[in-house]
């Protein structure tokens, strides 16, 4: 079948959009891997979270997902109450901001739980989904991978599995098995020429490039950025600074789960998502974050942009090997790394 | 040794295992307080747990025995707390951020500083250039492409952004030039001036010894000798083990 | 990939309903977690409906899940089998699933009555089909109601996607063999995954091709993705979906874009439109109140499950005469007695099994022709 331009300017679009969520998510996995060596395979399920947490509260059902922040803090309230009781020193949490983070989940409950949320306005929505979610990154971090922070890379990457297969369940538990989608955040749609552009995709690709900016001049402009991105050069060297790898860990997860956040809350106004839909589109933000070597950021973005882009052509010419195509891409680039280094890193 | 209030730092009875191997053995040390800062060098063969001895103090290391550090017992150091108490180690291995520029790896030294919510890094990295001016030229340059002596500025300098008033050296002279080791060890005469204490684990026991107030020394985990540095260089026992045949040796400071 | 383990933990977990120490045991697979777990929730909740008498004998059912994989399907009927010693299995939800356990049930000569589509499990027959049922209409005879409703309107090119997984290539397999028949050509024919967040290349594709109607095939909500696009686009010919589609989701999820679909659903979806004259009507209305009270909005597959429950409810009495409940001798004549069901009203119409003929529905079957008017199912006149 012959391509014309209308019809590749539309797959180029489609493309684009699809990418640009691709690279949002493949800077989260570079960030979280840079800075605590963990593969962030739950990172797709953050993206199911924030979709299926805006369609529930536009439907006006209860964010049932608070309760799953509701039991993190209450896990991490216990597991950091034994640290209090078994360290003599001045602890690095202190009591009262335990009792903080512990009262949040309910506060925050019960004001879902009485609001009329269908009816509020889209922007408050997005700060209630975000509200449930993004918090759950540095719990997670504390629960699951600061006590093994030293362990191998392959016991690292268990626990990844692990996770993300406990958070897949809980998104079935809580979420139902059926898709979702959301109200677009405009209703607009443009000419440019002869294609039809939506304003969601446009607010997707915006937003996309708006966020890499943002923490384009968080990691080289701000004391915190440098200092994340300083535990990933060097732990040791950031360890000597002050700069703790929990207080590193915890942010690079924060970060990871406002993207993945932000990601669902983007694309679910043009994408049913359901509850096992997250670990597909991670997977195509773990290409793009190969492509970069794991290492670079422009490169993660560029690759997860081409990852978008070739997967909407190879849907056209071939779509029974869709699939096959866009993670075959993935060999040439591991062959190209692999030869290419000569700084080994230690453990991998 | 009197009451701990006087002393900058005190340890007592350190001992620190890995695994069923005893590194230090009861180790006991203190600099005192003073208006202007004291230079106490730890002197001794490779592997006598010189390191091991600054990380424990450090808190990167556990450890049994008791730290002392400007009056008060530390039961489980922590190396954010005592970098926001006045201590800073600057290791071996110097550990900059090599992909980062001299002047991120600088302003990271002032990362704890910034987060007790201090706002004088930037004066702090006036007086860090004013006594390094070789980094103030390349202040944008990666870290990681600087000459050895320089690095080793930056690793100084990192951690004096912390205002430490006390400054713990792991082997400043490792790998470095004759020349730059004086640079080196003039700068630390010049902090003790300013009344930063130092610390220094040295394995160049003659330019450690012709700077330091106080020396100890240091072997297979537990200390043999102690004294007055100027005592300790005419001692016949240290000029054999450790002040070396070269007579031929600068002088420096 | 992963899922997998989660299914085999999840097969280890079971629930039973009814007394514990009943004396007919049923066991039943459903995929309550996994990728059709949108089939097999409903299906779970179904069992609880079921008869736990049966004349003077108590009836326990022994629900396990197996995660919508077919490994962990078999470990599943291997636990029912060997642990729990069931008299017979109902499930599972899949049609992979199913194919997979039709030699380990007939070696234990247990029989299964499969709420699955695909006719391969009961055709052509042999000594270990012999053991399985299905309640559902075959995959043909689905593909050949929508493909004549087509012929009939006067089309003559269509489009097909299907979803890349066993339910698609089924009935893409039928459309193939069924099209020329009816004098339809197939004009395009393009594939998508399940999870698929874009089909844009797909609808391309199909749209340059031209033809007059597309036929989607996919289980479940993400059936609606291609079809939205579609309309995005501006296709404006008419979209055929396949009973996979025939969800509450569907309607809820696709408002306007699947307004005027036309698709092969369960009477269930259009019960006030049943004329009282036909018997299922209440079994079916029956069951979905009981349903409702329960469990929320009922889905055709769930009444699916419950058909096979009352067919082998159905049968228990006529074995009972011939051995007892436990027995392997039990088994075989549960499975006689199924096959000799003759004209058992369920929910979904009139079953009669005979040797040859396993799947006890014909032609005419439970499925209706079924079309989306104004956000709600209605009949196609």
């Amino acid at each position: 079948m012959d391509i014309d331009l209308p019809i590749a300017l539309i797959l180029g679009q489609d493309g684009i959009i699809n990418g640009a969520i691709y690279a949002l998510l493949a800077l989260a996995i570079l960030l979280v891997f840079t800075v605590t060596r963990v593969l962030m395979i739950p990172q797709g399920e953050f993206v199911a979270f924030g979709a299926l947490t805006m369609a529930a509260l536009q439907a006006g059902q209860p964010a049932r997902l608070v309760w799953l922040l509701a039991a993190l803090a209450v896990a991490e309230a216990i597991a950091d109450l034994i640290v209090l009781r078994t360290r003599r020193q001045g602890a690095q949490v202190t009591f009262s901001a335990l009792l903080v983070k512990l009262a949040y989940p309910f506060v925050l409950a019960a004001l879902l739980y009485n609001l009329p949320t269908a009816t509020l306005p889209m922007p408050v929505q997005a700060m209630f989904t975000l509200a449930i979610i993004v918090p759950m990154g540095p719990q997670i971090y504390r629960l699951f991978f600061q006590p093994i922070a030293s362990a191998p890379s392959l016991i690292l990457l268990i626990a990844a599995i692990a996770v993300d297969v406990s958070l897949v369940g809980v998104s079935l538990f809580v979420f139902g098995p059926e898709s979702a989608s959301t109200a677009p955040f405009s209703e607009a749609s443009f000419e440019f020429g002869s294609v039809n552009v939506s304003s969601q995709a446009l607010w997707v690709v915006g937003s996309a490039l708006a966020l890499i900016v943002a923490l384009w001049l968080f990691f080289s402009h701000t004391l915190h950025g440098k200092a994340l991105r300083a535990a990933a050069v060097n732990r040791t060297g950031a360890t000597l600074m002050g700069i703790s790898p929990v207080f590193a860990g915890k942010a690079s997860f924060l970060l990871a789960t406002l993207l993945g956040a932000l990601s669902g809350i983007l694309i679910a106004p043009i994408t049913p998502i359901s509850f096992d839909s997250g670990f597909v589109i991670s997977l195509k933000g773990f290409v793009g974050a190969i492509i970069g070597g794991l290492i670079s950021y422009p490169l993660a973005a560029a690759g997860a942009l081409a990852v978008g882009l070739i997967e909407a052509f190879a849907a056209f010419w071939a779509s029974s090997y869709k699939e096959v195509i866009v993670f075959t891409l993935i060999i040439p680039f591991l062959l190209w790394r692999s030869l290419t280094r000569h700084t080994l890193e230690e453990e991998e | 040794m009197n009451a701990s209030e006087e002393k900058l730092l005190e340890v007592r009875n350190l001992h620190v295992a890995y695994g069923k191997v005893e590194a230090l053995q009861g180790v006991s040390l203190a600099i005192a307080k003073g208006r202007m800062g004291q230079i106490v060098t730890v002197i001794g063969p490779n592997g006598a747990g010189k390191t091991t001895l600054l990380s424990a103090i450090m808190g990167l290391l556990p450890s049994r025995g008791e730290i002392f550090f400007a009056g008060e017992l530390e039961p489980v150091p922590e190396v954010g707390r005592m970098v926001r108490r006045g201590m800073n180690l600057v290791p071996e291995k110097r550990e900059l951020f090599a992909e980062m520029s001299v002047e991120d790896n600088l302003i990271l030294g002032a990362f704890q500083r910034y987060r007790q919510g201090y706002r004088d890094h930037d004066r702090s990295l006036r007086e860090v250039f004013a006594l390094f001016p070789r980094l103030l030229e390349r202040r944008r340059q990666r870290a990681g492409t600087l000459s050895g002596g320089e690095r080793q500025m930056v690793a100084i300098g990192r951690a004096l952004m912390a205002q430490p008033t006390l400054l713990m050296l792991d082997e400043p002279s490792l790998g470095l030039a004759p020349l730059v080791v004086r640079e080196i060890f003039r700068i630390i005469v010049e902090l003790r001036k300013r009344g930063v204490s130092i610390l220094l684990v040295e394995q160049n026991a003659r330019a450690a010894l012709q700077v330091a107030d106080y020396a100890y020394v240091i072997e297979t985990g537990g200390i043999v000798m102690e004294g007055q540095a100027e005592n300790l260089r005419n001692d016949p026992r240290v000029i054999e083990a450790y002040l070396g045949l070269g007579q031929h040796q600068e002088k420096l400071a | 990939m992963f899922p997998k383990y989660l299914a085999t933990f999840a097969a280890t977990l079971t629930f039973t309903i009814g007394a514990a120490n009943a004396q007919v045991r049923i066991g039943v697979i459903a995929s309550s977690t996994g990728p059709v777990a949108s089939i097999g929730i409903p299906q779970k909740n179904s069992a609880a409906l079921l008869p736990i008498r049966v004349g003077d004998l108590t009836v326990e059912y022994v629900v396990l899940d197996d995660g919508s994989d077919p490994t962990a399907a078999v470990t599943a009927a291997k636990k029912l089998i060997n642990e729990h010693h069931v008299d017979a299995i109902i499930g599972p939800s899949g049609s992979p699933q199913a194919m997979g356990l039709v030699q380990f049930v007939a070696e234990a000569g247990t029989p299964m009555i499969a709420p699955v589509g695909s006719a391969g499990v009961v055709l052509p027959m042999n000594a270990q089909k012999k053991w399985v049922f299905k309640t559902t209409q075959n995959d043909s005879a689905s593909v050949e109601v929508l493909l004549a409703h087509m012929a009939k309107t006067g089309i003559r090119k269509i489009g097909v996607m299907i979803s890349n997984d066993a339910f698609g290539e089924n009935r893409y397999k039928e459309i193939v063999a069924q099209a020329k028949g009816f004098g339809l050509s197939i004009v395009a024919n393009e594939k998508y995954q399940r999870g698929d967040t874009s089909v844009m290349g797909q609808v391309m594709k199909l749209i340059a091709a031209k033809p007059e109607a597309i036929f989607i095939a996919c289980p479940g909500s993400p059936a609606i993705l291609p079809q939205a696009t579609l309309r995005d686009k501006g296709y404006k010919g008419r979209i055929y979906q396949s009973d996979g589609a025939a969800l509450e989701a569907f309607l809820k999820q696709g408002g306007k874009k699947v307004e005027g679909t036309i698709l092969q659903g369960s009477m269930m979806l259009v019960l006030s439109e049943i004329p009282a004259s036909n018997p299922s009507r209440k079994v079916m209305s029956d069951y979905v109140a009981a349903y409702e009270k329960r469990f929320g909005k009922a889905e055709t597959f769930g009444s699916q499950l419950y058909d096979a429950g009352l067919l082998v409810a159905n049968a228990i009495p006529v074995a009972v005469r011939k051995a007892k409940p436990g027995t392997a001798e039990f088994r075989a004549a549960l499975r006689d007695a199924l096959e000799a069901t003759k004209d058992f009203v369920a929910t979904q119409g009139r079953y009669s099994m005979t040797p040859e003929n396993h799947s006890g529905m014909d032609k005419k079957g439970a499925n209706e022709l079924i079309t989306v008017q104004e956000g709600k199912w209605r009949l196609v006149r």
